[in-house]
């Protein structure tokens, strides 16, 4: 449910005055409590609970399919992945490739359009006075609240039909592209990283408002747009419902190939399934890798960002 | 850029001034514009185009729209069993997700919240499960849960008792369900409570342990509710996201949209799409669209009442 | 210069986001909307063959692109499944009246509600194809016309019925594992419950059935055959669900149940397919495609413990479809060429021997009539199934079918997890299948 993945708007007021960051991690604390064991201990515990079934995924990816449904379970991965992994992306019902051209393809192109998007209308709320601003402002709020590409699922079905638009990679992608919460995120950061002073010395240097927005707001919403980037990104690439309502099992996602080589075939191979759905969460892996920083950051700041 | 204005003409600048006092006016609403036409087509229309439609009989076995006012809705709210369970299923399976999430999340919160070192690899190592989809939770999960070849009913069956049907029964079911819910976004919903907690002013938790309370009464009198507004922010945003929970349940009837052999675990948005696909009756699958929006905006504004209410109450 | 770098920055970042929207557009447009007018630049005309399941067509498709250079054929939806991904798309497109390819693979389930379509389908007959109506037996042949009389597509394959069973199971179990024994001693029902009672005492670790369902298409199938026709509604909507064959073979499941002898295993499920691969249960009815649904899931390591045997009771079938061609096609005689050259008695047999898909055509039924099947140690599945399709009764689906089945599976299931009582499941039926039709917009 992609309405799950959206950070909370910031909590409502703020309730005490913010403490200064501090540099250090150990150091950004509120308390001056040191952990006891059991605490480490139920982290350690909990952590490994996060983790298991990946690894389990992983494990069971790499050994033949009776390893799913053994018990006790295996837990040591066996030699088996390439040749799975081989095996996976040549079933020729699976289109596990497709799937993956197809998941870049629209979730490349949602997130670059929702940070466009949400940059533009963010700065405009933010930095711009104009007549019904407030209301504006309101209605992108509500939409945040409310997931409509799944309410209008119905009659967005029924257009997409009409147009003979399904099978399509852009009937995946528009709906898509009404994103409240990107322009909520993005007036908050403008709000907060744009002086006021530096617009309007470049108003008096005559400078357009495109220009300011390119020149000004852009530079200081980087960290941002790297923030709502990933969220979306993530978002979109686990996005099911709707891609699942109008592409075809031939011209699918990568969630949908997933959902295909697991319960749509009439012949299964667990291994293979576990290795196709391994394959599926790799790119993600990779961008928590990498930024798992800007991740948790983006999450946290998310939500007490004023 | 400047230097060139200042030698236009005086009629040039005339036009320069209205593309000036355009760019203040008019640029604007350029701006928010593509949002707002999205939304007008990918957002306002079809919620009333489903209005429209639920009030008709229309499928694919009498492609003709015949108006019939509201006899979708009856039916599916009087005559349909199924569908007031589905909604009672949505909620039960939110109920079950969202009280361990909560628990849970926040002891790892404020266990976070202590002087611990590798703060970035403990908040990765809880967020990990963010990384998959709920297509992937639902393979995985699923496998776990299963009757006769899951790890749980084998781990049931060494400790001598005797493994649960967990598709069977309508507890069992919202259990596992919820349970992939769970482990999706405990971590995360741990780390929104750890950002709050961050928040707290030292000096309390200074001027507590000095009256002599111990870390768990600081952790009920101070930490809880000083955070306690996003709390019940996360509950009510995770309450959207659970009133259309589809994949979790789907993925664990095996694909299918039945929820179970009684619609045990078929949630509102399986019965929607079930209508739509299965059965092709776009009038029906209009109006279950539609008491579902009404359900979300219900909770929705109760959520945004008790949020008023306890910042009232400070 | 700094500020040329950035616009042309800024100008990247449009173009890629342009660049992208045209990229998903052109993804798209290669689907099977059959924009242009179906023929490549080489001037072929392309056709798109949209099957569902194992129909095993693929390398048919691609002997067929070999042997001549007019048409170049496409398959889609290979593997995809009828019920949840196959039929949504039909009805879809034939709605738009776009996007439903050349040549159409079409379930037994489903064809009534199609051939009540008129205007949805091609006239083959105009092509001169009615001559094929001698290939087929009559009931096949006819189930492929409209109501008002258009030859539509022509049929692939039949079900026929015979009964898998693991012989290492049996074998455990203390039971004979010789086929044409068991065959004797399940030669009508009663026979069969008794073998189930046996296995059952036997105690082992194993159900002796998969589940109530695959049962139930059985058996309604061999007794809606053998009485009125009638199963569980009519064309109008009205429920029959108190026909002879509905009754008997509800009530059979019921008893068998009520000995222990069927599984929770729900068909297709994930657990499913564990068990026929780790011997969870020992039986399980089969229609002639079930083969190649067995061997592809239990896999090589169980060559040799699966088994077939001739079906209880009388000659029935279960499964079996066809190929049509929409009206909405731009070529429709190349279309319905294709068609019927993969439903040849020929190319039938090739399917039989690579999916276990049995020929629907007189002379491919003879054609497999005496093959044995070496996954199912050496079983003479082609005789098998000939002998029930020889002697079977065609069938007619209603329109409804399809949502009621849904509907008493369901329920069918129920009283095997124990959600119902064997007392209740009678009344519960009715109901749940009363709502199926009224969601199928009655």
């Amino acid at each position: 449910m992609s309405t799950a993945l959206k950070p909370p708007p910031p909590a409502p007021e703020s309730r005490a005055p913010r403490p200064r960051r501090r540099s250090k991690a150990k150091d950004s604390s509120g308390t001056v409590l040191a952990p006891t064991t059991m605490t480490r201990i139920g982290l350690i515990g909990v952590a490994l609970l996060s983790v298991f079934p990946l690894y389990w995924m992983i494990v069971v990816a790499s050994r033949d399919s009776s390893a799913a449904s053994q018990f006790p379970p295996a837990l040591l991965p066996g030699g088996n992945l390439g040749e799975n992994v081989m095996e996976a992306l040549n079933e020729p019902q699976a289109h596990l490739i497709t799937g993956l051209q197809n998941s870049l393809i629209i979730t490349g192109t949602v997130t670059v359009s929702v940070i466009l998007i949400s940059t533009l209308a963010g700065f405009a709320f933010a930095k711009l006075k104009f007549r019904g601003s407030k209301v504006l402002m309101v209605i992108v709020l509500a939409t945040m609240m409310v997931p409509l590409q799944h309410l209008g699922l119905v009659p967005l079905y029924i257009m997409m039909i009409e147009l003979g638009w399904t099978n399509t990679l852009h009937a995946a992608i528009l709906p898509f592209l009404v994103n409240g919460f990107g322009i909520f995120m993005m007036r908050q950061y403008t709000l907060q990283s744009v002086p006021d002073e530096l617009i309007e010395a470049a108003r008096i240097d005559g400078a357009s408002t495109l220009r300011i927005w390119w020149r000004i707001v852009l530079p200081a919403l980087r960290p941002g747009m790297v923030v709502l980037g990933l969220l979306t990104f993530m978002l979109n690439w686990n996005e099911f419902l709707w891609p699942f309502m109008v592409l075809s099992t031939d011209n699918p996602t990568i969630q949908l190939a997933i959902r295909q080589i697991s319960t749509g075939l009439y012949t299964t191979d667990i291994s293979m399934v576990f290795t196709g759905t391994l394959i599926s969460i790799i790119p993600i892996a990779i961008l928590f890798a990498i930024f798992g920083r800007q991740i948790v950051s983006g999450i946290m700041e998310g939500s007490t960002k004023q | 850029m400047t230097t060139a204005v200042a030698t236009r003409s005086t009629d040039r600048k005339t036009f320069r001034d209205r593309l000036h006092n355009f760019d203040l006016k008019g640029t604007p609403y350029l701006l928010v514009a593509p949002f707002f036409l999205l939304f007008l087509v990918f957002g306002l229309f079809p919620m009333g185009y489903t209005l429209y439609t639920s009030l008709h009989q229309w499928n694919t076995r009498s492609p003709e729209r015949t108006f019939i006012g509201l006899e979708n809705y009856s039916f599916l709210l009087f005559e349909f069993d199924r569908f007031g369970w589905s909604i009672v299923n949505t909620f039960g399976i939110f109920v079950i997700a969202t009280v361990p999430q909560l628990v849970c999340g926040l002891m790892v919160a404020s266990a976070l919240n202590k002087r611990l070192k590798a703060q970035l690899f403990w908040r990765m190592a809880i967020l990990t499960p963010i990384v998959t989809s709920v297509v992937a939770v639902g393979v995985v999960f699923t496998r776990i849960w299963g009757q006769q070849y899951g790890m749980v009913n084998g781990l049931i069956e060494v400790l001598g008792f005797e493994a649960v049907n967990w598709q069977g029964d309508r507890l069992t079911s919202w259990v596992a369900i919820a349970s992939m819910v769970d482990w999706r976004w405990m971590g995360y919903n741990a780390l929104i409570y750890l950002a709050a907690m961050q928040t707290i002013p030292r000096q309390l938790y200074e001027a507590a342990s000095i009256d002599g309370a111990s870390p768990r009464q600081q952790f009920w009198k101070i930490t809880v509710p000083q955070i306690k507004p996003v709390i019940v922010f996360t509950v009510f945003m995770s309450s959207v996201g659970g009133m259309m929970l589809f994949a979790e349940p789907m993925m664990f009837g095996g694909g299918r949209l039945g929820g179970g052999s009684e619609g045990q675990f078929q949630t509102t948005s399986l019965i929607l799409i079930d209508l739509l696909r299965t059965h092709g009756n776009y009038g029906m699958s209009a109006a279950a669209g539609w008491i579902l929006f009404l359900v979300i905006g219900l909770v929705a504004s109760m959520n945004y009442f008790i949020v008023n209410r306890i910042q009232g109450d400070k | 210069m700094h500020l040329h770098t950035k616009h042309r920055a800024k100008v990247g970042l449009a173009a890629a986001a342009a660049g992208a929207l045209a990229l998903s557009a052109c993804g798209g447009g290669d689907g099977s909307d059959g924009d242009g007018d179906g023929t490549n630049e080489d001037g072929q005309v392309e056709l798109t063959l949209s099957v569902f399941g194992t129909m095993g067509y693929g390398p048919l498709v691609e002997e067929y692109n070999d042997m001549q250079d007019d048409v170049v054929v496409t398959m889609e939806g290979d593997g995809s499944e009828f019920n949840d991904d196959h039929l949504p798309m039909v009805d879809s497109a034939i709605e738009a009246g776009s996007g439903l390819g050349d040549v159409v693979g079409m379930d037994e389930q489903a064809i009534t509600q199609m051939m009540n379509n008129n205007d949805a389908w091609a006239d083959l007959a105009e092509y001169g194809f009615d001559e094929r109506a001698s290939d087929y037996p009559g009931w096949k042949w006819e189930l492929g016309h409209t109501t008002d009389g258009k030859l539509a597509g022509f049929g692939t394959d039949v079900g026929g019925m015979g009964l898998c069973f693991r012989s290492d199971l049996f074998e455990e179990a203390g039971l004979t594992t010789d086929r044409e024994e068991l065959a004797e001693l399940w030669s009508d029902w009663d026979g069969f419950k008794s073998v189930a009672q046996d296995f059952v005492d036997s105690g082992i670790d194993a159900d002796f059935l998969d589940s109530p369902t695959q049962l139930q298409n059985m058996l309604l199938g061999q007794l809606a055959g053998t009485g009125d026709g009638d199963m569980y509604v009519d064309d109008e909507g009205n429920l029959t669900l108190d026909s002879a064959a509905n009754t008997e073979a509800v009530e059979t499941i019921l008893e068998l149940n009520d000995m222990g002898a069927i599984g929770e295993y729900v068909s297709w499920s994930d657990e499913w397919n564990t068990a026929i691969a780790e011997g969870g249960f020992a039986v399980m009815a089969c229609p002639s495609w079930m083969t190649g649904v067995i061997s592809g899931t239990a896999g090589e390591d169980n060559a040799g413990n699966w088994d077939m045997a001739a079906a209880p009771g009388v000659a029935g079938n279960w499964g079996g479809s066809w190929l049509l061609v929409p009206s909405q096609s731009q070529h429709p005689e190349e279309a319905a060429e294709l068609a019927s050259w993969l439903t040849e008695p020929e190319q039938q047999v090739k399917v039989f021997e690579d999916v276990g898909a049995f020929p629907s055509t007189l002379e491919g039924a003879e054609q497999v009539a005496d093959s044995t099947n070496e996954y199912f140690n050496d079983a003479p599945v082609g005789q098998i199934i000939a002998d029930s399709v020889a002697a079977m009764e065609p069938l007619v689906y209603s329109q409804y079918h399809h949502a009621v089945k849904g509907a008493v599976e369901d329920v069918l299931n129920g009283v095997v997890d124990g959600t119902y009582t064997s007392d209740e499941a009678w009344d519960v039926m009715q109901s749940e299948a009363e709502n199926a039709i009224q969601l199928s917009g009655l």
